[in-house]
């Protein structure tokens, strides 16, 4: 059982993003439209991954990735992007995050990526080497 | 006591005060002892001895006739061996002599003034003083308690002469109203205690006390059915007043000292001054020496001013305005005194020689009075013409000091209003005083007038500014004046009110005050909102300013959507159609394959707009940071660059983030410009880190160009950065040359930015 929380501030990329994950009863979605929440939010209830997009106005992914391991250190984020994710590779050796997923990735690499993530795996992309 | 005794009072008063002043003229007083000597009276003691000499009276001489009635027929003979008053006698001198001597009044000077002529005065301006505070005060109780001790002071030492004369009214109405005036002033002192809220320390049944002078009157009757009786009865008479007396002077001192207040100080000085002429200059050196510095007549008028003083404590309710004008006299009088010494001795070792004593001691008079009289006039003219007063306690300024301080603290004007209105009652001693506002445009009064005192509009519209106007009962002083109201100061007390000049300047200056202070709130005021108004309106502040950038924004605006019509939106176009023919396709088995090539050019697509948008807004900037952005944008470059790009970065840290998108444009200015224009083989770009700033240095071994053309082309988005650089506070440097490259440094000091903000902002 897997439970992740989805913080992106556009409400139809949340939809279809967790529509993604319907077919996968193992994986327990939730989401959050207002970046600013989520701290409150996990302190009762905790997730084992969070998919948090980068670009969002009250609060960066990047910013909110920190704070949430700042309260449980055993979190797993996984930013989530339509920028050039290249650019967010040192992120993962920096240990800020445990990955990095492109918007336009599909739907076999995203739940790999979960999935890996879950194990406790890192999934790097070829161009990252 | 109630005004309807005024008149029969004063009935009284003219009727018995006529018969009185008729006796003391009908005979002049002469008092001449008599002895019984073998049957014929003989003369023992003259009283008035000069006139005696005159006359050529003297001791020994037998009487024969007194008014041309033999002696022996006259009647007080019998219990009193005295001539008390004659218009003829008839006297047989030793030598055998009969001399007839006619008596006029001004044969005994001293007689007629002491007698006849001061009592008489005395008993007209009693009348007038009367009438005039019947007439001026309005019957207050205190007033009417005052006229009847007034009247019967008068009636008793107009009748001590004729009751000396052993005439039988004369006697009667003297015991009486010896008494009537201690009892009436006992009740005018209980009166007036309770008027200045006093503690009146003794008992409240005065009218237990007019049984007195009835006593006295029925004693007088019974003297004189029994005239033998007489010495005992003016005995009694005399021991009751003097105990009247003592009662009245130990309440006056205890409630003093008790108390202390001002107006029970004048009070006993009033009652106390007049005794000591008569206390010091007769009595004592009469017991003492058996001789006295000033006769018992001269000495004993001064007690006739005791009613008088009291009519200070009617005329001016406020007692505070006697102590000023006494200690004023005093402060006058000292220092002319003080000269007039110095002047007068000067005058006596100059001419002493020439001068009698008689023309030394005039002169000196005359000095005295001169200056007093000087002081005075001096006073009137520095009033009037300077506005400068004599100040008894020197704290005018103080006051008005310490008025104009609590005043200043308030913040609103209704405020200030009360607080000056309370200031101006507490200094003033008065009991209503308030501030009368008045609507030009109603022509109607705001504020309440009182339910005392009506202020006629007409005369709100009229005073002018400074001034200060008396009107009927009360005082009323411009204050201020704007466009729709004016402003008053009305001051009242006790429907009777008299400002002096020195609370008029004070009142006068305080209201310059007032009246400046008024104007200056409302100026903060406005001024205040003003500023909000202009914050408000700040937007609208420079309107070619707005128009140029809403001009330019939606320049930018058509521009992109131009550009993502022809580009972005075309490729969307076609993938939709794209897709709508494989939704509409009959033959579905290579649909998978058309998909992915479908998807394939969407990301393609998406690709492209995320390029567009990186274009508009730097990516990584405000995700991390400024050196990934830049970074990123060199990897970018040097991806497209057919030179070798060096570079170094400094990591800043700069406290306006707004620079870090400042430094970003700037060097994705010059990197495009190196990439369009400058055909170089090797770029050096370097962001250097500076003491509160930072600096770019960009290099090129490029075409370079003629930095005038750069200049006036307005090309190659140099002008842009400079005036980007200088609206930082920077400092932007070119140097190229056709062929020799380029060379650009960009300086930007924080601290300087961030001084100049400050100063605006301030």
């Amino acid at each position: 059982m897997i439970t992740m929380l989805i913080v992106d501030d556009h409400p139809i990329v949340l939809e279809g993003t967790k529509n993604l994950f319907q077919e996968n009863e193992d994986i327990i979605i939730d989401t959050e439209s207002d970046a600013t929440c989520v701290i409150q939010r996990i302190k009762n209830k905790p997730y084992d991954i969070y998919l948090i997009d980068i670009n969002m106005p009250l609060e960066n992914g990047i910013n909110l990735a920190r704070n949430i391991k700042a309260i449980q250190s055993n979190a797993s984020v996984i930013l989530y992007t339509g920028d050039d994710i290249t650019d967010y590779y040192p992120l993962i050796l920096e240990r800020k995050i445990e990955g990095i997923l492109a918007k336009t990735a599909s739907k076999e690499q995203i739940l790999r990526t979960v999935r890996a993530i879950a194990n406790g795996e890192i999934v790097l992309p070829k161009n990252f080497l | 006591m109630r005004s309807k005794l005024f008149w029969p009072a004063i009935i009284l008063y003219l009727i018995i005060g006529f018969y009185l002043n008729y006796v003391n003229y009908s005979e002049p007083y002469i008092q001449i002892g008599l002895e019984e000597e073998n049957g014929r009276w003989v003369i023992s003691q003259l009283y008035y001895k000069d006139w005696a000499e005159g006359q050529n009276i003297s001791v020994g001489d037998a009487i024969l006739t007194v008014d041309t009635e033999p002696i022996n027929e006259l009647k007080q003979l019998r219990y009193k061996s005295k001539i008390l008053s004659a218009n003829e006698i008839t006297i047989l001198k030793p030598d055998g002599d009969l001399i007839n001597i006619h008596i006029k009044h001004l044969d005994i000077p001293q007689q007629f003034i002491y007698v006849l002529i001061i009592p008489a005065c005395y008993y007209l301006l009693t009348l007038f003083v009367a009438f005039y505070l019947h007439f001026k005060q309005r019957n207050t109780k205190l007033a009417d308690l005052l006229i009847l001790f007034m009247l019967t002071v008068s009636l008793a030492y107009v009748s001590s002469g004729v009751s000396g004369r052993m005439d039988t009214i004369g006697i009667i109405v003297n015991r009486s109203s010896m008494l009537l005036c201690l009892v009436i002033l006992l009740h005018f002192l209980r009166n007036y205690y309770s008027f200045v809220k006093t503690n009146w320390v003794f008992t409240n049944n005065i009218k237990l006390f007019y049984i007195l002078p009835f006593i006295a009157f029925i004693l007088g009757c019974v003297g004189t059915i029994y005239p033998a009786s007489n010495d005992i009865l003016s005995n009694v008479i005399l021991a009751i007043f003097f105990i009247l007396l003592v009662i009245i002077l130990s309440i006056l001192l205890i409630s003093y000292f008790k108390y202390s207040s001002p107006q029970l100080k004048i009070l006993l000085n009033s009652i106390l001054i007049p005794f000591l002429p008569f206390l010091f200059l007769y009595a004592l050196p009469k017991i003492l020496f058996h001789t006295y510095i000033l006769s018992s007549e001269i000495s004993s008028l001064f007690l006739l001013l005791i009613p008088f003083s009291f009519i200070f404590t009617q005329l001016a309710e406020r007692l505070f305005d006697i102590e000023y004008h006494i200690t004023r006299l005093r402060y006058y009088v000292i220092f002319s005194l003080i000269f007039t010494v110095w002047f007068t001795v000067g005058l006596y070792l100059i001419a002493g020689h020439y001068l009698t004593m008689t023309v030394m001691s005039g002169v000196a008079f005359f000095t005295f009075a001169s200056l007093v009289i000087l002081f005075y006039v001096k006073e009137k003219v520095d009033y009037r013409k300077r506005k400068i007063l004599f100040s008894t306690k020197g704290d005018y300024i103080h006051q008005l000091y310490t008025a104009v301080d609590k005043i200043g603290k308030t913040i609103k004007i209704n405020e200030l209003l009360e607080k000056f209105a309370y200031e101006v009652s507490m200094h003033l001693e008065l009991e209503d005083v308030f501030v009368l506002t008045y609507n030009y445009d109603k022509n109607e009064f705001i504020t309440n007038a009182g339910e005392s005192i009506t202020i006629d509009p007409d005369i709100m519209e009229e005073i002018r500014l400074g001034e200060i106007r008396k009107i009927d009962k009360v005082y009323i002083a411009f204050l201020h004046q704007d466009a729709h109201f004016k402003r008053a100061l009305v001051l009242g007390h006790n429907n009777t009110i008299q400002l002096k000049d020195e609370e008029l300047l004070w009142l006068e200056l305080l209201l310059l005050y007032v009246n400046n202070f008024i104007e200056n709130t409302k100026m903060v005021e406005e001024l205040l909102e003003e500023l909000k108004h202009m914050k408000q309106a700040d937007d609208g502040q420079l309107p070619w300013l707005n128009k140029l950038l809403w001009l330019r924004f939606e320049e930018e605006k058509y521009q992109l959507a131009q550009e993502l019509h022809d580009t972005n939106l075309q490729e969307q176009l076609h993938i939709a159609r794209e897709v709508d023919v494989l939704v509409n396709a009959k033959n579905t088995t290579d649909i998978q394959e058309k998909l992915a090539k479908i998807h394939k050019q969407m990301v393609a697509s998406l690709h492209e707009l995320r390029t567009y948008c990186e274009n508009l807004k730097p990516p990584l900037l405000d995700t991390l940071g400024l050196n990934a952005a830049l970074e990123k944008l060199i990897r970018k470059v040097q991806g497209r660059a057919n030179f070798a790009l060096i570079y170094t970065i400094d990591r800043l840290y700069l406290e306006d983030e707004r620079m870090n998108l400042m430094i970003y444009r700037l060097f994705q200015e010059l990197l495009n410009n190196a990439l369009k224009h400058s055909y170089a083989a090797s770029v050096e770009i370097h962001l250097k880190e500076m003491n509160d700033g930072f600096e770019i240095i960009y290099k090129d071994d490029g075409v370079g160009c003629n930095v005038e053309d750069i200049i006036v082309a307005e090309s190659m988005g140099i002008q842009g950065m400079q005036e980007r650089v200088k609206a930082f506070n920077g400092q932007f440097a070119i140097d190229s040359n056709i062929n020799e490259g380029m060379f650009i440094r960009i300086m930007v000091k924080e601290g300087s930015e961030t001084l100049d903000y400050d100063a605006h902002s301030g």
